[in-house]
């Protein structure tokens, strides 16, 4: 993949994830508060199969710096970088191994979102008890997951993630 | 869905539903006096006992500020002024709602660093009125 059709890629799904993140915020409830399902960022495993882990890494932290400073809320930044960078970590390690769909990668960074964030939380309010609100929100990001995951897989049979194009598009980031 | 998806989703729920059955559970002891707790880590550490209607204002040094409102065995936010305003949607917090509310016996303003939690002892800080 040339450097331009990758550019190319990574601002379209920035856009997406920017607009699905404006969504979110519309939403009435949210388990807790401060923090989403991460709607937005379980389209990283579209990034993570068609542009490689480097230009994921690069579209999530862009994404998520972007999003904070239009909602007008700098001060949940930290908040969704902790989700993201968990999230896309754990993605990473497992989008290549064998016996794992879309599914089951999209699963793991949902949940991992959610426990990034809340740790940052149990951190920063120094609150331990934080963690039992992960016994609702894990579910809800394994649903989340579930569904990206889906939606990934049903994509890839159309547009498929060679791997020689991850590969080359590796190449490409490293120079 | 392949076999190790599975096992990822089997990992997940086992994981949920423990932490789901640990959770802090309903005060059914109405003997004992409720405590409002107020936590700003590294500002404000207070426990303020629930037995009066009132309001109480709590202000910090970059200008953020919340009111709560307390009433016997029980309290909610009613004023902040963070951008998200999730504090106020976390509703009142009273001694019998505590195992059906998602957030326990607390309410938090992420932006502000604050958590409000309601407890039955006071705890080692002094206790004082702001």
């Amino acid at each position: 993949m040339k450097r331009t059709q990758k550019l190319a890629f990574s601002a379209v799904l920035i856009s997406i994830m920017m607009v699905l993140g404006w969504l979110e915020s519309f939403l009435p409830v949210s388990p807790i508060p401060g923090i989403k399902l991460g709607l937005a960022n379980s389209v990283l495993i579209i990034a993570l199969y068609w542009l490689g882990i480097p230009a994921s890494f690069q579209i999530m932290i862009i994404k998520n710096v972007l999003l904070g400073l239009m909602m007008g809320n700098p001060m949940m930044i930290p908040y969704s970088l902790c989700g993201g960078f968990l999230s896309l970590t754990m993605m990473s390690l497992l989008y290549r191994r064998k016996g794992i769909s879309p599914i089951g990668v999209g699963i793991t960074g949902g949940v991992f979102h959610n426990i990034g964030q809340v740790a940052l939380a149990m951190i920063i309010l120094q609150t331990p008890s934080l963690i039992f609100y992960l016994g609702l929100l894990l579910p809800a990001g394994a649903a989340m997951g579930f569904i990206t995951g889906t939606v990934a897989k049903t994509l890839f049979k159309h547009f498929p993630p060679f791997q020689h194009i991850i590969k080359q598009s590796n190449i490409h980031m490293e120079e | 869905m392949k076999r190790r998806d599975f096992i990822i989703l089997a990992i997940v729920l086992v994981a949920s539903l423990v932490l789901f059955l640990l959770r802090p559970k309903a005060i059914v002891d109405g003997t004992e006096t409720a405590y409002l707790h107020i936590s700003v880590p590294g500002q404000t550490d207070q426990w303020i006992p629930l037995t009066e209607e009132r309001e109480i204002r709590i202000e910090q040094d970059n200008g953020d500020y919340n009111v709560v409102e307390i009433f016997p065995g029980g309290f909610r936010m009613v004023e902040s002024n963070c951008p998200n305003q999730d504090c106020i949607k976390q509703g009142d917090v009273t001694v019998d709602n505590i195992g059906d509310r998602v957030l326990g016996n607390e309410i938090i303003c992420l932006p502000h660093k604050l958590v409000l939690s309601l407890e039955t002892e006071a705890g080692t800080a002094q206790e004082n009125d702001p």
